[in-house]
């Protein structure tokens, strides 16, 4: 676990909106909340979407585009839909100018859903 | 590009028969336009992927992300609000398979989801996920290339949304004319404009559509015959002819109405006397004059959009009080409808006036008001008959004072015929109905893009 930096300021990040950054190789949902910023994972964790960008109301819910599965910004819990596993949340911490930096585990990033078989399986042609 | 289509296009039915010998003064209407399935693909074709019609009301509509799903010609759309505000519509079908993306009458939507593959779609209709983007080569899957299908055409008169499919098309104020001047009596005349109460009630009728606009053109004298109990219940007026002073009026377009003036205190289409002055200031002193004068106004926008502003009692012995239903006449067959029926009221309405007002409109009209269920029969048994092989061979008879002058005093634009029992503007109607089905290209189209 280290702590990064994002490079974004609490006023940089837009109020009632996800926003999402790199940070460490790893995709980060931010999310202005009162005074502080929540941070996720912006992989969900049922099919490996990009969850991304979207309206966050009052209820501090934030939806993966794909299945619907439904998960709360404060500490990742599955609220509905079809995921088994809560998303990461990362700590957050804010420098005296609003600085926003993010704990990262060494291995955050989620394998994907999906990956082609390592024997004999199609494989896309590249160009 | 255009004189490609004027070509091939096909001015007559299978059987030969030209569309322009369906509706004539002389022979009158021909039945088949009720009860003939292969006038409705044209109709279809014709009018409904043609015409603006009417899809929702703004106000239907609170926050971002909240929808309304429809049909327009027979092919479902979504209404949808984004996160900007604006109202936008399109063919509710996803781009990978076609599955409506939004199944629900009306919901609030984070994204439009197809729960076939998944695939999901941004309040502003541009394509969001895809299963398993990881699986497709590069470049294939151009998700900026595969948003819905917007509805080519989309605007709004008063909060009411229509859309259109056809480019041609002229703008829907131009669409609208003169009948703008009419509208406003009705739904341009607060400060803040009228609003939706609750939601439309929606039925289905086994009736062509026409017979509900064909009623809406402002068939006064039904009432006393079709509607007769209600003189019974003391709910109209016992004089047969009390409903027959008035207007029939053509705006241009094939919008039709009737206007009605009542007895004195019964001004102002029998608003509250509160309102007048915001009246006064939102309507031209032409507007004015015609409105001080009326008790009631039914008509219908071209093609399937209709209204009533009435005057009952609420119930049996109760004092009357006015409400505006807005309609529209859903064609699904030749020989079925849905309806959408709407209440509206001025948002600025004192407080009391709304509670009375959704309570005359819910026991007389709706699906189970006392005057809705007789037309109800009327329109059915009428298509049943009409869809009859030998039926058929018998036109329907419009001939109530018609080729009348208009009269030049009228201080509102259109063609107004004084009095309001005569069959001039369904005629009106029915011509315009004809001009659509025997036109290449959308009447009022730009003589060349």
């Amino acid at each position: 676990m280290s702590t990064h930096g994002t490079g974004l300021r609490v006023e940089d990040l837009p109020i009632g909106r996800s926003t999402v950054v790199d940070v460490a190789d790893t995709k980060v949902l931010l999310i202005r909340r009162g005074d502080g910023v929540c941070a996720t994972s912006a992989w969900c964790t049922h099919a490996r979407t990009m969850i991304g960008e979207q309206p966050v109301e009052e209820d501090g819910l934030i939806e993966c585009p794909m299945h619907g599965a439904v998960f709360s910004i404060e500490d990742g819990s599955l609220q509905l839909g079809p995921a088994c596993d809560p998303l990461p949340v990362y700590a957050v911490s804010i420098g005296e100018r609003g600085e926003i930096a993010v704990d990262i585990p060494e291995v955050a990033e989620p394998p994907p859903a999906t990956r082609p078989s390592s024997f004999g399986a199609w494989q896309p042609t590249r160009r | 590009m255009a004189s490609v289509e004027t070509d091939v296009f096909e001015s007559r039915l299978a059987d030969g028969t030209e569309i322009d010998d369906l509706v004539t003064e002389e022979k009158g209407i021909s039945r088949r336009i009720y009860g003939d399935p292969e006038i409705f693909a044209l109709e279809q074709e014709r009018i409904f992927r043609r015409a603006w019609v009417f899809l929702a009301h703004e106000t239907e509509f609170q926050r971002p992300g909240d929808t309304i799903t429809r049909n327009l010609a027979g092919e479902p759309v979504v209404l949808i609000m984004g996160d900007d505000g604006v109202i936008r519509a399109f063919l509710n079908s996803c781009r990978h398979r076609g599955m409506r993306v939004c199944r629900a009458d009306r919901d609030n939507l984070k994204f439009m989801r197809c729960v076939y593959h998944g695939w999901a779609y941004n309040r502003d209709g541009t394509l969001r996920a895809a299963f398993a983007e990881q699986l497709y080569e590069p470049e294939r899957l151009r998700k900026e290339e595969l948003g819905l299908i917007p509805v080519t055409q989309v605007d709004s008169y008063a909060g009411f949304i229509f859309g259109c499919w056809d480019p041609e098309t002229p703008p829907l104020d131009e669409y609208l004319g003169d009948m703008r001047f009419y509208l406003d009596l009705i739904v341009n005349r607060t400060d803040d404009g009228c609003e939706v109460v609750g939601v439309p009630h929606v039925w289905e009728a086994r009736c062509n559509w026409k017979f509900a606009t064909d009623n809406f053109t402002g068939d006064n004298f039904h009432l006393y015959t079709a509607h007769g109990s209600m003189v019974e219940l003391g709910m109209l007026p016992p004089d047969p002819m009390s409903l027959s002073y008035g207007y029939m009026i053509t705006a241009e377009g094939g919008h039709v109405l009737h206007i009605v003036p009542g007895p004195p205190g019964f001004e102002y289409l029998g608003m509250p006397k509160e309102m007048i002055p915001e009246f006064k200031r939102n309507l031209s002193p032409a507007q004015q004059a015609v409105m001080e004068r009326s008790t009631f106004t039914v008509g219908s926008i071209f093609p399937n959009f209709s209204y009533l502003h009435v005057f009952v009692p609420k119930e049996q012995g109760a004092p009357p009080c006015s409400f505006l239903s807005f309609r529209m006449w859903e064609p699904l067959a030749f020989n079925r409808t849905r309806i959408h029926s709407y209440l509206i009221v001025d948002k600025s309405a004192p407080a009391d006036f709304r509670t009375e007002t959704a309570q005359a409109y819910v026991r007389t009209f709706g699906p189970s008001g006392l005057f809705e269920q007789d037309d109800m029969e009327n329109w059915e048994d009428c298509t049943l008959v009409n869809s009859g092989q030998i039926a058929q061979r018998y036109h329907l008879h419009h001939g109530m004072r018609i080729g009348l002058p208009p009269d030049p005093d009228f201080p509102g634009p259109g063609k107004a015929y004084q009095g309001s029992y005569g069959e001039q503007t369904q005629l009106d109607f029915y011509a315009e109905w004809e001009r659509w089905m025997t036109a290449p290209r959308p009447v009022g189209a730009r003589k060349e893009a």
